[in-house]
């Protein structure tokens, strides 16, 4: 019962919303906001950029609703609007550093088999602590799903780097982890 | 003893988490990072809604909108026509007929004794009358 309301409430807001009803804009607003805020903090540097990207991809979305086919999920064609405008927002700012297939061979991989209550929030906010190259491609490959080769094409990047950065965006976060413990302890 | 020491260094010093205890939290069920979501900052509503009420501004009315597009239909016609009229004329007929010179034109031309004696006084094409 839940997913046709759901469903339906989506369709009348996206009708509301193409008539250029403002009303129907911001409800639409207030009910994706929060999760696409969370996408936009993984992504961006601080929180003026996330700021920036949820902005330019609410926009994005405005401008390009009557494109939105209703037979997908509109939250799944949300996301990959806000996770584009995070790339070309990252593109805009920085440069990715590949590395070579020796650097990558190099680091250092702790599996440890003990677990810690490790939640959500701490591995968003060690995401965000993340070197800039290495969180883009991280999140797109570790978060969202997508293959090496997907990534690569959407940052304008060989397979290569997006598995270099990946790998040091991996033993980044392995080697604060393990530090993390260390200062509980 | 020397266990003894080795698991009060162990105690001491947890290990962190496998990593696959990491992907779990990275996409696993709805409190996972992929689900994670945050209040966003006030200003931000009235900051999109500005540039929307701008963007709306600055295009072109529904009423423009058909206007450019009868526009373009009236252009795309004209400039047809001129182009039939251009390809279908007296000089243009003549120059296919000597450049193709057969019989078959010939013939069909002594079915129009009109366009017979045009195009022949222009042209000097020779034409027989053919018997019916």
């Amino acid at each position: 019962m839940m997913p046709s309301n759901h469903l339906s409430n989506d369709h009348d807001l996206i009708e509301g919303c193409l008539l250029g009803n403002p009303v129907m804009q911001k409800k639409l607003y207030d009910k994706y906001a929060p999760k696409m805020y969370g996408i936009c903090l993984r992504y961006a540097a601080n929180g003026e950029d996330a700021k920036d990207i949820l902005q330019d991809g609410f926009v994005k979305v405005f401008v390009n609703l009557s494109k939105f086919m209703s037979t997908g999920s509109f939250e799944g064609w949300m996301r990959r609007i806000f996770v584009n405008t995070a790339i070309e927002h990252y593109r805009r700012k920085n440069q990715l550093y590949a590395i070579s297939e020796n650097q990558e061979e190099n680091i250092p991989n702790h599996e440890i088999s003990a677990l810690d209550e490790l939640a959500a929030e701490d591995i968003i906010r060690l995401i965000s602590e993340l070197p800039n190259g290495y969180r883009t491609v991280f999140n797109l490959f570790a978060v969202e799903g997508y293959s090496h080769k997907e990534i690569a094409t959407m940052m304008n990047i060989s397979e290569g780097t997006s598995k270099s950065q990946y790998a040091r965006a991996k033993a980044w976060l392995q080697e604060k982890i393990g530090n993390r413990n260390h200062d509980k302890a | 003893m020397e266990w003894k020491k080795k698991l009060a260094e162990y105690q001491a010093t947890p290990p962190p988490p496998a990593w696959s205890e990491v992907e779990k939290i990275l996409h696993q069920d709805e409190k996972s990072v992929y689900h994670h979501s945050a209040v966003p900052p006030n200003e931000s509503w009235e900051a999109i809604s500005t540039k929307l009420t701008s963007l709306e501004n600055n295009h072109p009315s529904m009423a423009f909108n058909w206007l450019r597009t009868a526009l373009r239909y009236a252009a795309m016609i004209a400039f047809m026509a001129l182009a039939t009229a251009t390809l279908v004329n007296n000089s243009f007929r003549n120059a296919l007929i000597e450049s193709i010179q057969g019989t078959g034109i010939k013939a069909a031309l002594t079915d129009t004794p009109h366009i017979i004696k045009i195009d022949s006084g222009k042209n000097k094409i020779q034409v027989k009358q053919l018997s019916r």
